[in-house]
């Protein structure tokens, strides 16, 4: 804004007047030049939750590097292990993660429209298809134990059962989240102009959902069977 | 149609169909370093996807997005280093 906008303005009008729209986050699009635009806005969310996802991913990178490395050592003993694991499960599982980030992703823009219903709708649905991936993956464990594999079994198994079952409760803890979510969007508590707490709760579902789609990749790269 | 290619509906459609191709490359069983750098590929653009739209990333300033850009391609990258070391 400019000194010519305040002195040319309608008489009766104090500067102040002039200077609140401008003041107000929802009108800069439609205020400002071109130039100025687009503004990058805050990290979604409670900025603490994402150190703590920063962290997370660490862990789980550094995870991810092990398996890499020590299936560079014994290839065809890892190669052997993947093969018994079913794929077919995996690739269920994660279009349920996918679809489950989606209906989080569309929940935080609903109640950005203050749309409550449609929130806590998208809500039930994501907490619908975690449990659903939870389902499966109790009974991809179940399976596998009930072959006498373990921990002990050998170096392939070790890293997948530890890696899947890290992963495993990061699920749980984002349905639980996601439970706490839900109650505070019913109770109210999120609206277009209050959010941050259903912005916290979906980064982390995402950031879970962003471990798995890294997880379900290095099975793939090799032959028939995959990680997960 | 701009709208809904930036849209989250666009990347939920998008995710499932390039899962869909992983896991068809899988069932042939095809190996190689070919295979394995296309999986790692489409893996990067799908969590690339999911930082940038469903995290909503796209719209905070570029040092945020960095950090996972940055994560994604030193992991998976590094991931297909051990994958050749194993050839």
């Amino acid at each position: 804004m400019n000194i010519d906008t305040v002195t040319l303005s309608p008489a009766g009008k104090s500067p102040a007047t002039l200077i609140t729209p401008y003041l107000q986050p929802t009108s800069m699009s439609s205020t400002l030049p071109d130039s100025d635009l687009p503004r990058a806005q805050p990290m979604p969310g409670d900025l603490a939750m994402w150190f703590f996802i920063f962290a997370e991913l660490l862990v789980f990178g550094i995870f991810f590097l092990a398996y890499a490395f020590a299936r560079a050592n014994d290839p065809a003993l890892f190669t052997a292990g993947q093969q018994t694991i079913d794929q077919t499960a995996g690739a269920i599982n994660t279009m349920l993660l996918i679809t489950s980030s989606y209906a989080v992703a569309q929940a935080v823009s609903a109640i950005k429209r203050d749309a409550l219903a449609h929130c806590l709708r998208w809500l039930g649905l994501a907490i619908g298809l975690g449990l659903g991936f939870i389902v499966l993956k109790l009974a991809g464990f179940a399976a596998i134990t009930a072959q006498g594999i373990n921990l002990s079994t050998n170096t392939y198994y070790m890293f997948y059962l530890s890696l899947t079952g890290f992963h495993f409760m990061h699920v749980v803890m984002g349905l639980i989240i996601l439970a706490a979510v839900l109650r505070n969007a019913w109770r109210g508590a999120y609206s277009a102009t209050e959010h941050t707490g259903i912005e916290t709760g979906a980064s982390y579902w995402h950031m879970v959902d962003l471990v798995w789609i890294i997880l379900f990749a290095p099975g793939l790269c090799c032959t028939k069977g995959a990680l997960l | 149609m701009k709208t809904f290619l930036s849209s989250n509906t666009a990347v939920w459609l998008l995710l499932p169909l390039l899962t869909g191709a992983g896991y068809i490359v899988a069932e042939t069983g095809l190996g190689g370093v070919a295979i394995a750098a296309a999986v790692l590929l489409v893996t990067l653009l799908k969590g690339e996807l999911v930082v940038h739209r469903f995290m909503g990333l796209a719209q905070v300033g570029w040092r945020w997005r960095a950090i996972m850009s940055a994560y994604l391609l030193l992991v998976l990258g590094l991931i297909g280093v051990a994958y050749g070391l194993a050839l």
